[in-house]
């Protein structure tokens, strides 16, 4: 009886199987170093979504630094009047104005003696402004750099600080 | 030696798809590291600190102090405070609290270091025929990994240029 079995070269087979082995060895490698190179994007990107995200929660403080209330003019956008925080500290009416959970004005330079400003104390003995804190629980305040401005009686000028607003709430997540 | 010749092709053939994919590993590395503006991005928090701090009342006039903006224009002119202080010692001191006090730097912090640059030209952009105002180093700035801002104010016919860039 005629066979009709293939009659293949077994050093054929062995070649076959050799470039095979190859092939899964070059496939593995590439999907290794694809692996590490998403890995490696991957991470840049979610550092960079996580900048965007503070650099626009920045961004809505700058915008709260710079409303009519706070700010001291139209000439200097970065400035914040402390005479007219330490107002809108105490009026109740402005406690929910921002709808921020907690909303404070600090100065950073010069170095000031640490304490929340009142009547009594301001401007040289204290150093921070709480307009808004309606929770211990508010989580990581933003940030941002503002000039911190007021009216000088000694000089009868406008005095400017370094300091930092802060400010925490639903707005800023 | 009885060596296999064709075995030899094949090891031969397997090491150089070993070198391509290794050049065209390192070509996409170089590319990814390279990308502009990786190493030196724009920060935020530095635009809004420079553009706080010129703001900042210095003492130095006597009347009443003056601005951090007005006392660079008075450093570029070598000016001296009524103090008897040379206005750009008086804007360096400021400066190095006001940095220190805005940005915590350090070996293990996250800041390694900063430099401050004010310079005068004729034009913003003209890089060559500057002329240095300020220069404040603190810290490690060797990484190279930099973020920072560059502000502008006109002052005689020209442009002082002061730059806060942050090491990390």
């Amino acid at each position: 009886m005629r066979s009709y079995r293939a009659n293949y070269s077994r050093k054929g087979q062995m070649k076959i199987q050799e470039m095979a082995f190859v092939l899964a060895a070059i496939m593995i490698f590439f999907a290794i170093a694809a692996l590490f190179y998403i890995n490696f994007r991957i991470s840049g990107l979610r550092q960079g979504v996580e900048e965007q995200r503070s650099q626009e929660a920045q961004e809505i403080v700058k915008k709260i630094a710079s409303s009519p209330e706070l700010s001291l003019n139209k000439e200097c956008e970065s400035c914040i009047d402390l005479d007219k925080a330490l107002v809108l500290k105490e009026s109740k009416a402005y406690k929910n104005f921002w709808n921020l959970d907690y909303l404070k004005i600090e100065v950073i330079y010069p170095n000031k003696k640490q304490g929340e400003c009142i009547r009594g104390n301001y401007p040289d003995e204290c150093s921070g402004i709480t307009i808004a804190n309606k929770t211990k629980d508010f989580g990581t305040a933003m940030s941002a750099f503002a000039a911190l401005c007021r009216y000088d009686a000694t000089s009868r000028t406008k005095k400017c600080e370094l300091g930092k607003i802060y400010a925490a709430g639903e707005a800023l997540k | 030696m009885n060596i296999n010749k064709k075995a030899q092709e094949e090891i031969v053939g397997f090491v150089m798809i070993v070198v391509v994919v290794a050049v065209l590993g390192l070509i996409l590395l170089v590319i990814s590291l390279r990308n502009p503006g990786e190493n030196q991005k724009d920060s935020k928090d530095a635009r809004l600190f420079l553009e706080s701090v010129e703001e900042l009342t210095l003492e130095c006039s006597g009347n009443g102090g003056e601005n951090a903006r007005k006392l660079l224009i008075s450093c570029y002119n070598n000016e001296m405070c009524e103090s008897g202080k040379k206005a750009c010692d008086g804007l360096k001191e400021a400066l190095e609290g006001s940095i220190a006090s805005g940005f915590s730097y350090g070996p293990e912090r996250a800041i390694k270091g900063y430099e401050f640059n004010a310079s005068y030209s004729r034009n913003s952009s003209a890089i060559s025929g500057r002329r240095e105002v300020l220069f404040i180093s603190k810290g490690n700035c060797s990484s190279g990994n930099r973020r920072g801002a560059e502000q502008f104010i006109s002052a005689s016919l020209g442009v002082i240029s002061y730059s806060l860039e942050l090491c990390y």
